[in-house]
């Protein structure tokens, strides 16, 4: 069998968006505001990924390092099963504490999206944001850190 | 760690960074203030400040930032980023050689890692470049950028097509001298055998001096897959995970109806897109327009484009050529845009035609895009398998576990979707207890809603705040955020169904009863529907509410069988309803995401759609399965279905279904008898072999005759309590039979429509009726007390089947061991029974009407004794696990009955059985269903609906 990668750039917060008005019919619905939109459409995202890197881990025990690829016709992350996962868990862990933060990395991470774009779902500064997005990603790295150790 | 914490610890981390790496030691002091945890927190945390690589670049996303601003490539400098096309970004640099600008377009990281796809990509791009024509845009290079590639391109200034029709449309003429130029810049690249696949007003440059040039030709066919061969994994930009670069963002609304399904797409694809280009540039509109591409899609491969809108002037050849170019079969378009070209610049030189041609409409079938696959993000729920989609699937499709912790309780009518499909509420049991639970569908967890215990029916409110149930005999609500359930009214039956529709009222179906509606602000039921006396209707029940104040309820009559059907109705006069169809189960109405009403229901086994407008009530076209196996009715005629107004389909499998087949003595099958349904044991075959009177217990717990020669079957009776335990007249004319829950004894006529007659009222509320004599004589009752447990008694009743006065129950065998399942022989001298008096049943005979002494016939333990029309032979069954069909001869001599051979006939397959009158042949229940698949979502699912296109 041949053996093709698919790697594909995409833009993900289109993607997340039509992916997610097919699925909710937006016209139907009154979205509160646009940040529980965003919020939701990055949360299914990562849960997504989350979902596939787990399978893909028992699929294949101590394949450590390797990149998710979620079927041939989903894109590449760039982040490692184990990481996928371990992110995951420390995120529900920060967003026990601190659910704004849990969500910027949602959002920017699983979404895709820029700072001023978080800002903006989140009706926060861009300086907000960049503050919140750079704790939440020292907080992560050290969890991830320790989650290794361990 | 608590929030305060968190936020304290964020405070100094912030503060920390502020100051000087070399100042934060004594800052941490100051702020700390001892605080030595505090400390070791901020200062682990800026241990790891930056360290977050990982994170830096999206899981999915790559969108590049400015980084290669000012810097260098070969020789060229880049001075600005120009914008972001499909497949990267785009920079403005300076040939410092040449001192010309020129654009360079960075290719993705992808292309750096795949060789062979490189290798391709560069062939192209030497052919494209030696192409050299005025009207596409020059190829200079390809040079290496910041680890991957950039392809340097002809800096064209002046806006794009799409900047200019941002404007309104262009003149008839502009647009064909703007056309006549994309024509032949597509004519020149097709000889060369290069197609551009993503032609659109985008891509095509109009220069200051009112000149053409097509842009990023052929690059998006060199950045997937094979050329020539069809590549049919390439679904189009909606898939998850689009694999087409360059048209995830940007509409589709260029595209070919067959590069819509992913089929091979060849230069009739290009000649697709220069129609729609065309055609904008002479209307200002999108030929294919849609809101969401999904919608565009829809509209490419289903609708023409509204061919009014070309201007009056608009000459005749013109309108043929872009009919020709739009035609949706690649067969049958214009092959080749030479002639394009020629059609042109004879418009251009002909007159003009005033008149303008109606354009021909062609007509095009339903056909749900191959391209609308949506992300099936039931995010949360476990998902025990995703299929892998195959390109001509068109929704995702996905088992559900039970939420953890618990499991679904009777199968997915006990989950019920909110009105916007993002929320669930389901009756759960855990630890043994039943409640309801909301889920969110992005989220993990599930939570209970306190002062649910038991509930039953959940279902919506249409704003999606609240969920109605019913509980211990009463409706209540309660707020999903939280709150106490408020009671609404006293309900007093068995509920099947609620709805709740957005005057206010909530609909309410109970068995034997018509369609009841109240306040949902409370008061009491009053009903909203009556029943049609001359159909026998005995129920109204699983309402829904349809847009436009209608509503639609399933309707079941004691006629023959094809009367139960699907009404609907106006909740302003619910008395003028209109029949939708006949149906043995509920019918769903939902609607697709573009806003085609569907009516859903049960078909034997497979779930079918038919369109169905709500307002008109009117059903198109026809019904086409949506899926199988579907299960039906776990409780009563109501498919194992829920469906959310967003699209959204959840359905089960049939749980413990059985068959009634036949066999004959050697075991072999012979046949089945009605459809598959969850039978109650003690069906019976009428002494003339004709009918068999058997208790469905999936559709309520309901008697149903079955004609066998006519292969005919109905429902017997209709009743809160059921109808169960049949008992045939010697003439087939009669049945008698339990009905309720107290264990009174009705008859009915067995043809036709009659009513029932309570024929005794019992007062024992245990009584089991079990046989009657084939006389006509008596019937034969197991009661039980606590001394002499369970014992046969008899009532003797008159010939036309009416009890006499002042008679009762009187005992016939009655011991303190448990005697039961008593069965007369033909001639009604003996009585056939099990007994435990040894410990396990057996089975025992004994003289009637006054026993003498009783006869062991079953050697290793019996069951279920029948007798053979001759009075010769006893069957009954052996205990599990052999389930051994058993026949024993017997012999009369004199008095007694003497038993002679006893034959092992076959295992039986079922918990129950009966033979025809000559012995010959068995019927017992066979499992219907291989093992129930869990409930499956479908989100999406109207994209099932298969038909093939056809023209």
């Amino acid at each position: 069998m041949r053996h093709e990668r698919r790697d594909h750039t995409l833009q993900a917060s289109a993607l997340v968006n039509e992916a997610y008005l097919r699925l909710i019919e937006v016209t139907q619905v009154q979205w509160q505001n646009r940040v529980h939109f965003i919020a939701m459409a990055s949360r299914i995202m990562r849960r997504i990924l989350v979902d596939a890197a787990r399978a893909k881990r028992n699929q294949k025990r101590g394949g450590g390092g390797q990149k998710v690829s979620l079927d041939e016709a989903l894109p590449v992350a760039e982040t490692s099963i184990e990481d996928l996962v371990a992110i995951d868990a420390a995120l529900d862990a920060l967003e026990a504490v601190d659910a704004r933060k849990c969500k910027v990395v949602e959002m920017r991470f699983f979404g895709g999206l820029t700072v001023e774009e978080t800002a903006d779902a989140l009706h926060v500064s861009v300086g907000t944001i960049m503050r919140d997005w750079r704790l939440a990603k020292t907080w992560l790295a050290r969890e991830l850190e320790r989650g290794h150790d361990a | 760690m608590t929030p305060d914490r968190w936020s304290q610890i964020e405070r100094v981390y912030h503060l920390a960074l502020e100051r000087a790496e070399g100042e934060r030691d004594n800052f941490l002091t100051e702020a700390c203030a001892g605080d030595e945890a505090l400390r070791r927190e901020v200062e682990s945390l800026l241990a790891h400040d930056g360290k977050a690589a990982f994170l830096s670049t999206p899981a999915v996303a790559h969108r590049g930032g400015d980084t290669l601003v000012g810097q260098s490539l070969g020789p060229y400098v880049v001075s600005a980023r120009i914008g972001e096309g499909g497949m990267g970004e785009v920079y403005r640099a300076r040939d410092q050689a040449l001192g010309r600008d020129v654009a360079i377009k960075v290719l993705p990281r992808a292309f750096t890692a795949d060789a062979e796809r490189l290798a391709r990509f560069a062939r192209e791009a030497r052919v494209l470049a030696a192409l050299n024509h005025p009207h596409i845009g020059a190829i200079y290079g390809l040079e290496d950028v910041a680890g991957t590639r950039g392809l340097v391109l002809e800096l064209v200034e002046g806006p794009t097509l799409a900047e200019r029709l941002s404007h309104g449309p262009l003149s008839i003429n502009e647009a064909l001298l703007f056309a006549r130029q994309i024509a032949e810049a597509l004519d020149a690249a097709h000889e060369k055998g290069i197609v551009h696949r993503d032609l659109k007003p985008a891509n095509i440059k109009v220069t200051p001096e009112g000149e053409v040039k097509v842009l990023d030709f052929g690059l998006a066919k060199a950045t997937d897959g094979d050329g020539a061969a069809p590549d049919l994994t390439h679904t189009p930009t909606l898939t998850v995970g689009a694999t087409r670069e360059g048209m995830v963002l940007g509409t589709p609304a260029y595209m070919s109806p067959e590069q819509a399904r992913g089929q091979a797409v060849d230069k009739r694809a290009d000649i697709w897109a220069f129609g729609c280009v065309l055609y904008e540039m002479l209307t200002g509109r999108m030929a294919f327009p849609g809101e969401t591409q999904s919608d565009t899609i829809v509209g490419i491969l289903e609708h023409q484009p509204d061919w009014t809108a070309l201007p009056a002037a608009t000459p005749a050849s013109v309108r043929r050529l872009l009919q020709r170019c739009l035609d949706k079969n690649a067969r049958q378009r214009l092959r080749d845009i030479g002639d394009a070209r020629s059609e042109i610049h004879e418009a251009m030189s002909a007159e003009q035609e005033p008149i303008a041609t109606v354009a021909r409409s062609s007509r095009n079938w339903p056909w749900i895009a191959a391209a609308m696959l949506i992300l099936g993000a039931i995010g949360g729920w476990a998902v025990s398998r995703v299929p892998q989609p195959s390109t001509r699937e068109s929704m995702l499709q996905l088992q559900i576990e039970p939420p953890e912790g618990g499991e679904f309780t009777r199968g997915v009518n006990d989950i019920a979707l909110s009105p916007d499909g993002r929320t669930a509420v389901y009756i759960a049991s855990v630890e043994g207890r039943t409640a309801l639970w909301v889920r969110p569908l992005d989220g993990k967890t599930a939570r209970r809603l306190p002062g649910t215990e038991d509930a039953l029916n959940p279902f919506w409110s249409p704003d999606g705040k609240a969920v109605a149930f019913v509980k211990s005999g009463k409706l209540l609500r309660i707020d999903v955020a939280g709150g106490t359930p408020v009671t609404i009214c006293d309900v007093n039956g068995i509920i099947a169904g609620g709805a709740w529709s957005s005057d206010g009222r909530i609909l309410i179906g109970l068995l034997r009863r018509p369609l009841s509606q109240v306040s949902s602000a409370g008061g009491t039921l009053s009903p909203l529907t009556t029943f049609d006396a001359s159909l026998g209707e005995v129920a109204h029940v699983w309402p829904q509410i349809l847009p436009g104040g209608r509503f639609l309820y399933w309707a079941a009559s004691t006629q023959a069988e094809h009367t139960d059907g699907v009404y609907a109705a106006s909740l302003a006069k619910p008395q003028e309803r209109v029949r939708l169809l006949t149906s043995k189960t509920n019918a769903l109405y939902a609607s697709s995401s573009e806003g085609q009403g569907y009516l859903l229901w049960w078909r034997d086994g497979t779930l079918v759609a038919r369109p169905f407008d709500p307002v008109t009530l009117q059903l198109s076209g026809q019904p086409r399965p949506v899926a199988d196996p579907v299960g039906v009715v776990v409780s009563f005629a109501r498919m194992n279905v829920t469906v959310s107004a967003s699209g959204t389909l959840l359905y089960g499998g049939s749980s413990n279904l059985t068959r009634l087949a036949w066999f004959d003595r050697t075991g072999k099958s012979l046949g089945t008898v009605g459809d598959p349904a969850a039978y109650w044991p003690g069906f019976r075959i009428s002494r003339d072999g004709r009918q068999v009177a058997a208790t469905r217990v999936d559709a309520g717990r309901d008697l149903w005759l079955f004609e066998l020669e006519r292969g005919v079957s109905r429902r017997f009776t209709l009743d809160a309590g059921g109808g169960f335990n049949p008992l045939w007249s010697d003439d087939g004319q009669t049945i008698l039979y339990m009905g309720d829950n107290a264990s009174n004894l009705y008859r009915k006529d067995a043809s036709g429509p009659g009513t029932e007659q309570r024929l005794i009222y019992s007062q024992v509320k245990e009584d089991l009726w079990v046989d009657w004599s084939r006389d006509g004589q008596f019937v034969l009752l197991v009661r039980s007390d606590s001394v002499t447990r369970n014992d046969l008694w008899i009532l003797p009743v008159t010939p036309d089947v009416k009890v006499p006065p002042n008679t009762h129950p009187r005992p016939y065998v009655r011991t303190p061991f448990n005697e039961w399942a008593a069965r007369f022989s033909p001639d009604s001298r003996w009585v056939a029974y099990q007994s435990d008096k040894t410990g396990q049943s057996e089975i025992y005979l004994d003289a009637f009407p006054e026993p003498r002494r009783e006869l062991r016939i079953s050697t290793a333990g019996g069951s279920q004794p029948r007798w053979s029309a001759s009075g010769r032979e006893l069957f009954y069954r052996t205990p599990a696990p052999g389930n051994k069909l058993m026949a024993v001869r017997l012999n009369p001599s004199g008095d007694a009955m003497e038993p002679s051979s006893s034959q092992e006939l076959f295992s039986l397959p079922g918990n129950d059985f009966d033979v025809t009158a000559d012995g010959q042949r068995i019927l017992s229940p066979v499992p219907a269903d291989q093992r129930p698949p869990a409930p499956t979502v479908i989100v999406n699912w109207p994209a099932l609906l298969r038909e093939p296109v056809t023209r």
